[in-house]
């Protein structure tokens, strides 16, 4: 490949697949190669960004320098020498169990105080987005 | 209402500044601001907002406080273990700030009652730690012309942004301004992304971007500086890092684009989240988990 050498940000849900890195280095003429580059250096991180139609996943963004490329040329889009590229996905972390478990929010109110739902932290090994 | 010789001195370090005087500190009480859990982002906002002299809070939560949450949810005490957080939220604020109202919504948030909690409100906050609440909140502040400061954490990441829809009542307003769903048109698929629960979160995390959502909110309040509108901004606590990343406008969008698909809310979030089915031009994530 003959793309110039671009820093890629790495957010913290992927970097168990980049040795813990939060920046790395990678290759390529357009973010698609780049991604490419990536997935060589680091396997799986592909899987991470694209859904099975080969798009990317529509909860994660990335930007170069600080504009998002869905509003460039997506994948396409070309990059230059200096650029720096950031894969941002949605976090939704925050309050505790808030107001509103995924599996109530569409059902009126419930009795009060039931009890959270345990999560197995093992379980979370099968993920897509490991931690 | 005049303010009283222990208010001017209360507020005098903020009255001080000439972008809040006595008229900043009057729209400081005026204000009202609901806030989405009362939680861990809630907590350090919830607690600032008070301190300036916010005249109204608004606090939703159907929780109880739990030992696990004390790591970083700093409005509730070893004390208040097992009570409703609402109810702990407000003691605590009372103790310090008499001058702020706190309503205390111990209930979930829920489709049924999302608009009816949010019109008596100026601005929300929300901190929410699932993506269907995520969504609901951001429709409804949409439909309703809420200003929304919304912020997110995970693990030593956090982000932070804040949405308008132009024309309505309430604080400084820019017009235009994109939408959560403009950001990220559809969330991850239930289980593809481990929760704080699952995935653990560095206590002060919840603290620097809480805090960020408590000057978001301030500012607009007082109609002072550059609110986040438009920009998405990023921070890596290991790195120490703060970024800002351009967050535009999805013409394209479900919720505020130039041809909406969603023109009120959902039937259900628990999907909801992924839009009615024939605008989805992608091949349908399924969940690989």
């Amino acid at each position: 490949m003959t793309g110039t050498s671009i820093l890629v940000r790495i957010p913290t849900p992927l970097r168990r697949l980049t040795g813990g890195q939060g920046e790395v280095t990678a290759e390529g003429r357009t973010v698609q190669e780049l991604l490419e580059t990536l997935e060589r250096q680091f396997p799986g991180v592909k899987e991470r960004l694209y859904d099975e139609a080969g798009q990317l996943r529509r909860f994660v963004n990335i930007y170069i320098n600080d504009e998002d490329i869905r509003f460039a040329q997506g994948l396409e889009t070309t990059l230059k020498k200096g650029d720096e590229v950031s894969i941002v996905p949605a976090i939704a972390g925050g309050s505790s169990d808030v107001g509103a478990r995924a599996e109530a929010i569409n059902r009126p109110p419930l009795p009060p105080h039931p009890e959270p739902p345990r999560v197995d932290p093992l379980a979370s090994k099968e993920l897509i987005w490991p931690v | 209402m005049n303010f009283t010789e222990e208010q001017i001195q209360r507020y005098s370090r903020q009255i001080v500044l000439k972008e809040v005087g006595g008229k900043g500190q009057r729209k400081l009480r005026e204000a009202k601001i609901f806030l989405i859990g009362a939680g861990g982002l809630s907590s350090p906002a919830a607690l600032y907002l008070a301190a300036a002299g916010v005249g109204t809070l608004g606090i939703i939560d159907a929780d109880r406080v739990d030992l696990s949450n004390l790591q970083r949810q700093i409005l509730h005490s070893t004390v208040t273990l097992n009570r409703p957080k609402v109810q702990s939220a407000k003691t605590t604020l009372a103790a310090l700030n008499a001058d702020c109202t706190v309503h205390a919504h111990e209930e979930l948030l829920t489709v049924h009652n999302v608009e009816s909690l949010f019109r008596d409100y100026d601005l929300i906050i929300d901190g929410t730690d699932n993506f269907s609440t995520r969504y609901l909140v951001n429709d409804a502040a949409f439909f309703l012309k809420k200003p929304l400061v919304t912020g997110s954490i995970f693990r030593f990441e956090g982000q932070l942004t804040t949405f308008f829809t132009d024309s309505g009542a309430g604080p400084a307003r820019p017009a235009g301004g994109p939408c959560y769903r403009c950001l990220y048109p559809e969330p991850p698929p239930p289980g593809m992304i481990p929760s704080c629960q699952e995935a653990g979160v560095l206590g002060v995390l919840a603290g620097t971007i809480g805090v960020l959502q408590a000057v978001e909110a301030l500012k607009l309040v007082l109609g002072i500086g550059q609110p986040l509108t438009g920009k998405l901004m990023t921070y890596d606590a290991l790195a120490m890092t703060f970024r800002t990343l351009k967050l535009r406008h999805d013409p394209n969008c479900a919720l505020c684009g130039t041809a909406p698909r969603i023109t009120k809310l959902l039937d259900d979030y628990t999907v909801s989240c992924t839009l009615p089915p024939a605008s989805i031009n992608r091949t349908k994530t399924s969940t690989i988990a």
